[in-house]
Order: structure tokens, then C-alpha cells, then sequence
């Protein structure tokens, strides 16, 4: 099909989400070897390497991979949406002939060796630290608008996560996977009103790879191999004092890749939406257009994100707030889960029937201060 | 109830393109870089309008009043906010100026609300040591 841009071969995610034992260049090899053995390729295949943030940078890291055969490099870093953006960027790579097979890679173990270095760490920040300003309470104000204006509640942003866990109650490397109801969730203690401990995603140690192919390295493989059909990625921040936290780049990302997909919302069987905090998800899907705006509670609610029945099926593998953050970052995660229900290889329990094409979203940085919002469609190996 | 008392001092990296920003908060004043051309505040303040480029020459002096756009209650501080929650971080959407951080002090907790009107209090500290903080108007 023409509108497949590269194709993704392998997929890996780190099973472990607490590593004490092994360095942080170990589980980059165990990941590069778990995204190879999934795609069923070798080392010298591999012509583009894209990490955000590795230890020494991208040339340290073709180093400990043993990579001898690269032609482009890529580190571009806008957080935990990064490897959302680096879907595209991979494969428009690709269509310009510049490379063939391209590994995305992230790893951290931030539980046990404290967070990676960014390289936006602290920039600008002044007004955070003069007032206190937390990145929990920045996602905080923006539910705690969304609050005053469309009387959404606490109990509305607790059914994301009582969605989460129940994903996560079939997923054996899930770091959280029991199951909570609402009252469990509400009585949680506040990190910053109206977030509570359970609003937040987890701290995690881990990572994951995609590799994106050709589509004729993805013949010759003879394998599942999902399409990415579009791709796009914007920013927001505080706009000379214009500051709108009801408005968010999924508004702008969301529409724009669908579009170039030539598909609309219905056409969309599962979607991988960034949940660093239940709030990133409500305003999330409201802004990609799956809910009009101040009405994503009642999708959320009574299992409108639960696979495979509910009317959106949302982050099978129990997501960022119950399974997997690795290194304070979930896109990596998102586009993993995308890829197993396009293969038909998430929990049977939670396969979506027939799951034809995915949308993938990830949130960067701060909601309510400055963010990269990236939104990747993807579809199933077949078509 | 949070009071000024409980807010720690810090010390913020004034640059030259803020100074007169952090100097007006010190004194309980709100002084915005403000862009000739445009007729708009320059926010955060920095030495070149964002909008068309031009060298910023001017400050203008809002009246500090505004109301509250939206808040959090921070139960978990940082740095040296790490003994003085909870209190209260929010956005105030400024009379003729932006919508800017800030922390919203003198007022019980449970009695703050978006809407609310807020001024700028004086807390007479030294430059850069203090971030913006608003009080509801009585």
C-alpha cells in the first residue's frame, strides 16, 4: 500500500522495571539484542541509530552495540515523546533512501542510578524554582482547570487509572498489577491537588526498541511487520503570556495525522496515549478529537478505555500509570503496545478483533508550562 | 492558611533582561518588559520581543491586580519548597499584562478558587529572592 512510509520489524521492551544488578549500557545490549531477536535481523543490518540520550551520546552507543554499518545518526531529544516523533523521522528517512533499517532505542535506570541527563535539564527555569513549581503540580493545574470549567471530577480522572490497572493485572512484568477501584484511587494522598499518588505514572528502570525497515527489508523478513502512515509533532509553552492549558498539541498533531493518513477517528481500533498522569490522558483525547472538548470523562468512564470492548481501547499493556515509565519516559512504551495489538500479539484477554490501525500519542515535558506533543498512525503488517 | 512566612527565599539567576522584572516583585511591584512595536508585554521578560524581533527598550507598570486562571496545592516541595507545603502554585491571569506563575498566599486553602481576584503583595525582599506572590483582594 502506497501510503506506508517504513514498516516496523521488531519491537522490544525491557521485561525488568527494577535493574540493581547491571550497568546502563548492559540493558542497551539486552534491549538491541531483544529488538534484533524479535525482528529476526543481525547487527550489521541496522544503517541508522536514533537515542535520545544515552550515555556518551549516540557514538558512545554504536560503540557498545557493536554497530559498524551506520549512515545516519539521530539524537534529537524532546522527552518522553521523542520516540513517538522518531517513528516518523525513521521512516521519512527511509522513503528518502538514507538508510534501511533504523534502531530506536531508550534505556534508564533512574531507581537505581538516579535520572539520565537531559539536555534541556533546566533551562529557563527560573520561574519554576522561584515558586515552587513542581512538574506534578504543572499536569496539575491543567486537571484543575478542566475541573472549574467542565465539572470534571477526581472520580472521572480515577477511572483512567482503574482502566490501567486492570490492563496491567494481565501483563506479568507490569510494576504494578493489581487491580483498584475508584475509592481506592481517591483515597490516596495528594502529591499536588487534585493529583493524587495514584494519578502518577510509575518510576521505572528499563527501556525499550523499535526497528524501522524498508519495505523491502520487511519482505525479505517474511514477518509481522505494522506500516507507519503518518507522523507529526509540535510544541506549546507559555506564548508571550498567552498561556491556554485547555488547548495542548494533540489539538494540532492529532488532526494533521490523521489527515495524512487518510483516516478518521472512527477508523481507529486502539490507541497508546501518553499517560504520565490520568490528567495527560483526558485532555489528550479530547484534543486528538476522540471526545469534544470538556467531554473526554464520559468516554473514560465505565470502561470506555477498556480492551477490547470499550468504545476507545487505550494502553493494553496497563500504560505508564501501572506498567512501565523507563527513565521518566513513556513514548517508547506506547509505540511497543501499538505494534503488539497491530500483530495481534497483546493478551488475549485485551487483543482488540481485527485491530487494523493504531494511533500512538506521546506528551513531553510540562502540560502546563512547555510540551512536545507527538502523534505517529500506524497500521496492521497486511495492509 | 498560607502565609508569606511559610514561602522559603530562593535565589533566582536575575540576567540583565530581568532584572527590572525581579526588582518590581522584590518591591511589590508588577514591571513587564514591554515591546514598543507590538504594544504587548514581553513574557517571560528576555532582551528581544518574540513576536517581531525587536530590541526590547521599555517596562511598562500593571497595576498588580488580576485574577486567579488556575492552581495546584503542592503536598510535595522540591529543593527548598520541600518544608513548606502545602501551598499553593497557580497561573493569574494579569489586568493588561500575561498570565503568569505565581503562588497565592494569605488565604486558607480550601477558599481558593479560579476566578478569584488577586493583587501582588510587597514583600520587601531583595531582588531575585522571591517569586511572585498574590493575595485575594478583600
Amino acid at each position: 500500500m502506497s501510503r506506508v512510509l517504513a514498516r516496523i520489524a521488531g519491537a522490544f521492551e525491557h521485561p525488568q522495571r527494577d535493574i540493581p544488578d547491571k550497568s546502563i549500557q548492559t540493558v542497551y545490549q539486552e534491549i538491541f539484542a531483544g529488538a534484533l531477536a524479535d525482528a529476526g535481523m543481525t547487527a550489521d543490518a541496522i544503517d541508522g541509530l536514533y537515542a535520545s540520550h544515552p550515555p556518551g551520546g549516540v557514538v558512545a552507543l554504536a560503540d557498545q552495540l557493536g554497530l559498524t554499518n551506520l549512515r545516519h545518526l539521530n539524537s534529537t531529544d524532546y522527552g518522553g515523546s521523542t520516540y513517538v516523533g522518531m517513528l516518523g523521522d525513521a521512516a521519512r528517512m527511509i522513503q528518502a533512501g538514507q538508510a534501511s533499517a533504523v534502531l530506536v532505542i531508550m534505556a534508564g535506570i533512574p531507581r537505581n542510578a538516579g535520572r539520565s541527563p537531559r539536555v534541556l535539564s533546566d533551562l529557563a527555569n527560573y520561574a519554576e524554582n522561584a515558586h515552587g513549581s513542581t512538574l506534578i503540580s504543572q499536569y496539575a493545574q491543567v486537571a484543575s482547570r478542566h475541573m472549574a470549567l467542565y465539572g470534571t471530577t477526581r472520580e472521572d480522572l480515577a477511572h483512567i487509572k482503574v482502566t490501567s490497572a486492570y490492563h496491567a493485572s494481565f501483563n506479568p512484568n507490569a510494576f504494578l498489577q493489581k487491580r483498584v477501584t475508584v475509592e481506592e484511587v481517591l483515597e490516596q494522598p495528594p502529591m499536588a491537588w487534585p493529583l493524587h499518588r495514584m494519578d502518577c505514572c510509575v518510576t521505572t528502570d528499563g527501556g525499550g526498541a523499535y526497528i524501522v525497515v524498508s519495505e523491502e527489508i520487511a519482505k525479505s523478513l517474511g514477518t509481522n511487520c505494522p506500516g507507519i502512515l503518518a507522523q507529526e509533532v509540535t510544541t506549546r509553552n507559555w506564548a508571550n503570556g498567552a498561556v491556554d492549558l485547555m488547548t495542548t498539541g494533540a489539538s494540532i498533531t492529532g488532526p494533521r495525522a490523521l489527515a495524512a493518513a487518510g483516516l478518521t477517528h472512527s477508523d481507529i481500533d486502539f490507541a497508546s496515549i501518553y499517560d504520565s498522569f490520568t490528567i495527560t490522558v483526558l485532555k489528550t483525547i479530547e484534543d486528538l478529537g476522540f471526545a469534544e472538548p470538556g467531554k473526554g470523562a464520559a468516554l473514560v468512564k465505565d470502561g470506555g478505555l477498556q480492551a477490547p470492548f470499550g468504545k476507545l481501547p487505550t494502553n493494553t499493556d496497563g500504560g505508564g500509570l501501572s506498567n512501565n515509565h523507563p527513565d521518566f519516559r513513556g513514548g517508547m512504551v506506547r509505540a511497543i503496545e501499538a505494534v503488539r495489538q497491530l500483530r495481534g500479539q497483546a493478551h488475549p484477554e485485551l487483543q482488540v478483533k481485527d485491530c487494523e490501525f493504531a494511533l500512538v500519542h506521546g506528551t513531553g515535558y510540562s502540560l502546563g508550562h512547555r510540551h512536545a506533543s507527538a502523534t505517529a498512525i500506524l497500521s496492521r503488517g497486511d495492509i | 492558611m498560607s502565609d508569606e512566612q511559610q514561602l522559603p527565599t530562593v535565589q533566582v539567576k536575575v540576567e540583565p533582561e530581568s532584572q527590572a522584572f525581579w526588582e518590581g516583585i522584590a518591591n511589590g511591584r508588577l514591571v513587564m518588559s514591554w515591546c514598543t512595536p507590538c504594544d504587548s508585554q514581553v513574557w517571560p521578560p528576555r532582551a528581544l520581543c518574540p513576536v517581531c524581533q525587536t530590541p526590547v527598550a521599555g517596562t511598562r507598570t500593571l497595576s498588580g491586580e488580576g485574577e486567579l486562571y488556575s492552581y495546584s496545592i503542592v503536598h510535595r516541595g522540591e529543593g527548598p519548597f520541600k518544608d513548606a507545603t502545602p501551598y499553593v502554585v497557580g497561573y493569574v491571569d494579569t489586568d493588561g499584562g500575561p498570565i503568569m506563575m505565581a503562588n497565592v498566599i494569605n488565604v486558607p486553602l480550601d477558599e481558593v478558587r479560579i476566578g478569584m481576584r488577586l493583587r501582588l503583595t510587597n514583600p520587601n525582599a531583595e531582588t531575585g529572592t522571591v517569586g511572585a506572590r498574590f493575595e485575594p483582594i478583600a
